[in-house]
């Protein structure tokens, strides 16, 4: 641990007395409260959000061979939800390039995979859902990976490689913070809600083939690693998690159509610890197919359609615990969006819908942003959750519905 | 009567002396077409770091800052752009990259940083707000003169300097906002000097006016430009650091320098 850090001090000072010529220091306040308006017995019934945040963000481009870049963005949070404060480093990584047809960047970094719109089948990269579903700003959904990522520029096709050494999940619900469904008890459960999580360590590998086809853009995808969301159980009587190993095999096409953006994105995702399905511990291997199309800027409307399968269905049927309660084999997904900007992109209306009639669930996330001037701006939004089912996605967080404010004031 | 006769001579004889409306259609073409040439295709390339200071009715002001660099294909025809935002806080680090048709749709992406996501840009609506301001996207990157009929009014004297005068007239009524725009063109320099927006109604809503001229290795450059809104806001714009002919290559306008900021360009 000392060892580390020492390491980590040395290479920053080491990079410090490099010959630079860029490096600026940016960053934001932020007081963030939101309040639940849902029904659920939870840790604290009168909100479930309530923090201040400020995070910087140091870039430092140095004048060497191979261009290299420093970005660092690391922030405090105090949580009044949790009554604890805490500092974090959400990106610490070198951009180089070591060759003309060759990037690398090390160290912590934001990785995205795919082309649709909140709906992610071929980014398989940690997702932090409690932010999303809590009213958080967009870009905390995405979770940082510790990862080494390399790209090669070449003229029949780019290659981007990924490598994260040690396997990181998904930031799932906290139980008592918000509801939501334990296969367990086969109910909701809120204030006494509990579980494990189990997080083996592991590596991952991916790597994503790409090129232009006239205006389309093409790729195909391939991983090697973990399901990011605890999708095994490992002892139920203790009521611990774990998360199944995951290959997926993935495709996205993307282009103009009709004067507005149309895409494609298919995965196979194989379930490595289940592979015949018959596990009903385990998550089934399935393929998820998704269409969307967008059109308009400055009002933006978006519809997509995801189709997902489980495979190996007759094992799961026969398979399935008694009590529990079972999937469709082809689950139906829509979603659509509406965005607005106005007054000089200064007032900005964003919705986004999801539905399912597979499993009779709703979930809508809205918000309306104004920014006073540069530096301030102010965000209200919500998310309700509606479901007839207590097990679906959506349908297991009915009673955490919210309305939230962020203030921001940037720097 | 004899003065009645007079006068229809005097007007006939001046319709007669007048060039044909054939020929000055066809001035007008030519002039609208080197004056695209003079302000979007300067050079071969292009870089400028650009400061936008955009005020709105009540005097509020926000600003955004860029460096946009363009590559010409072909000269009046295939461009590449690219535009990295560099202030304010909440869109620094973005870019904006355009690969612009003059026959099909233009391709247009926008990376976010934040969240390592490049998003594909609808290309109509080319008569937006670009970020922002009181200019919109063709501001940016150029109207296709072929969108336009083009019509000689008059030659004029704006300031200093001897103008044509034209009127250009949508030929897609509906993909515009404007049912005209009257354009002063520099006699010497090709360059817009002025253009003046009419709406449906016939009614002028803005003015977009160079301000600030000077030649940069030898090219006339608007250095300063305002846009106004009548009775509304105003954004100028001004650039600084230009440079032309610097061979940037064509690479830079590709995925990879989404994310891998061409410093060696921009900076």
């Amino acid at each position: 641990m000392i060892r580390s850090l020492l390491a980590t001090i040395s290479v920053v000072v080491l990079l410090l007395a490099v010959p630079s010529y860029g490096a600026e220091l940016v960053g934001f306040s932020e007081l963030a409260h939101g309040v639940r308006i849902g029904d659920d017995k939870t840790k604290r019934d009168g909100y479930n959000l309530s923090e201040f945040r400020t995070q910087l963000e140091y870039s430092r481009v140095f004048d060497d061979a191979y261009s290299t870049e420093l970005f660092t963005k690391a922030g405090f949070l105090a949580d009044a939800y949790n009554d604890d404060a805490s500092v974090y480093v959400r990106e610490f990584n070198l951009f180089l390039s070591p060759l003309d047809n060759m990037d690398i960047k090390v160290g912590r970094q934001i990785l995205t995979w795919g082309v649709a719109d909140l709906i992610f089948i071929t980014d398989v990269f940690p997702k932090d859902y409690e932010s999303f579903f809590a009213g958080r700003e967009l870009e905390y959904l995405k979770k940082p990976s510790d990862a080494i990522r390399v790209w090669l520029w070449l003229d029949a096709v780019n290659m981007d490689i990924i490598l994260i050494p040690r396997f990181e999940p998904n930031t799932s619900l906290e139980p008592k913070r918000f509801s939501f469904y334990y296969p367990f008890t086969n109910t909701i459960e809120g204030v006494e809600g509990h579980r494990t999580l189990d997080v083996r360590s592991g590596s991952e590998k991916g790597v994503r083939l790409y090129r232009m086809l006239g205006g389309w853009e093409a790729a195909l995808y391939l991983f090697k690693g973990f399901y990011k969301q605890p999708r095994g159980i490992k002892d139920e009587s203790k009521r611990v998690f774990y998360y199944p190993e995951l290959t997926m095999y993935g495709l996205t096409l993307r282009g103009q159509l009709a004067g507005g953006v149309a895409y494609l994105e298919a995965g196979l995702y194989d379930s490595g610890d289940d592979p015949a399905g018959k596990d009903p511990n385990v998550v089934n291997s399935m393929a998820k197919y998704l269409v969307g199309y967008t059109r308009g800027s400055d009002t933006k409307v978006g519809v997509q359609y995801l189709l997902e399968e489980i495979l190996d269905y007759d094992n799961y049927r026969d398979n399935l615990k008694a009590g529990s309660p079972m999937l469709k084999e082809l689950t139906h997904t829509i979603t659509l969006s509406f965005t607005k900007l106005l007054l000089r992109q200064t007032l900005i209306i964003d919705t986004f819908l999801f539905y399912s009639p597979t499993n009779k669930e709703a979930y809508f996330r809205g918000s309306v942003e104004y920014k006073v001037s540069d530096a301030l701006s102010v965000t209200a939004g919500t998310n309700l959750f509606d479901g007839s089912y207590d097990h679906t996605e959506f349908g297991q967080l009915k009673g955490n519905d919210n309305l939230y404010v962020r203030l921001r004031y940037s720097f | 009567m004899v003065k009645r006769a007079i006068t229809t001579i005097a007007l006939l004889s001046i319709v007669l002396l007048l060039p044909p409306v054939e020929a000055s259609s066809q001035d007008a073409d030519r002039i609208i077409e080197k004056s695209n040439l003079a302000s979007y295709y300067a050079a071969d390339d292009g870089k400028a770091k650009a400061r936008m200071e955009i005020k709105d009715r009540r005097g509020r002001t926000r600003v955004r800052e860029l460096v946009m660099l363009r590559k010409d294909i072909e000269d009046g025809g295939r461009q590449n752009f690219y535009i990295y935002f560099t202030a304010p806080t909440d869109i620094k680090g973005m870019v904006f990259m355009v690969k612009k048709f003059p026959q099909r749709d233009d391709d247009r992406w926008l990376y976010i940083p934040a969240v390592d996501l490049i998003k594909r840009i609808v290309a109509r609506d080319k008569r937006l707000s670009f970020a922002g301001s009181h200019f919109t996207y063709e501001d940016v990157s150029g109207r296709s003169p072929q969108d336009d009929t083009h019509t000689f009014l008059r030659e004029e004297r704006l300031g200093d300097k001897d103008t044509y005068v034209i009127k250009n007239t949508p030929k897609d009524k509906d993909e515009v906002e404007f049912s005209y725009y009257i354009v002063w063109i520099d006699k010497k320099t090709y360059l817009p000097l002025k253009a003046e927006y009419y709406d449906k109604k016939g009614r002028l809503y803005k003015v977009l006016k160079a301000e600030k001229i000077e030649t940069i290795e030898g090219i006339p450059t608007a250095v300063r430009i305002k846009a106004e809104e009548v009775g509304g806001g105003t954004t100028v714009v001004e650039f600084t650091d230009i440079r032309y002919n610097l061979g940037i290559p064509n690479s830079i306008f590709t995925e990879r320098y989404l994310r891998k900021v061409p410093r060696r360009w921009i900076r």
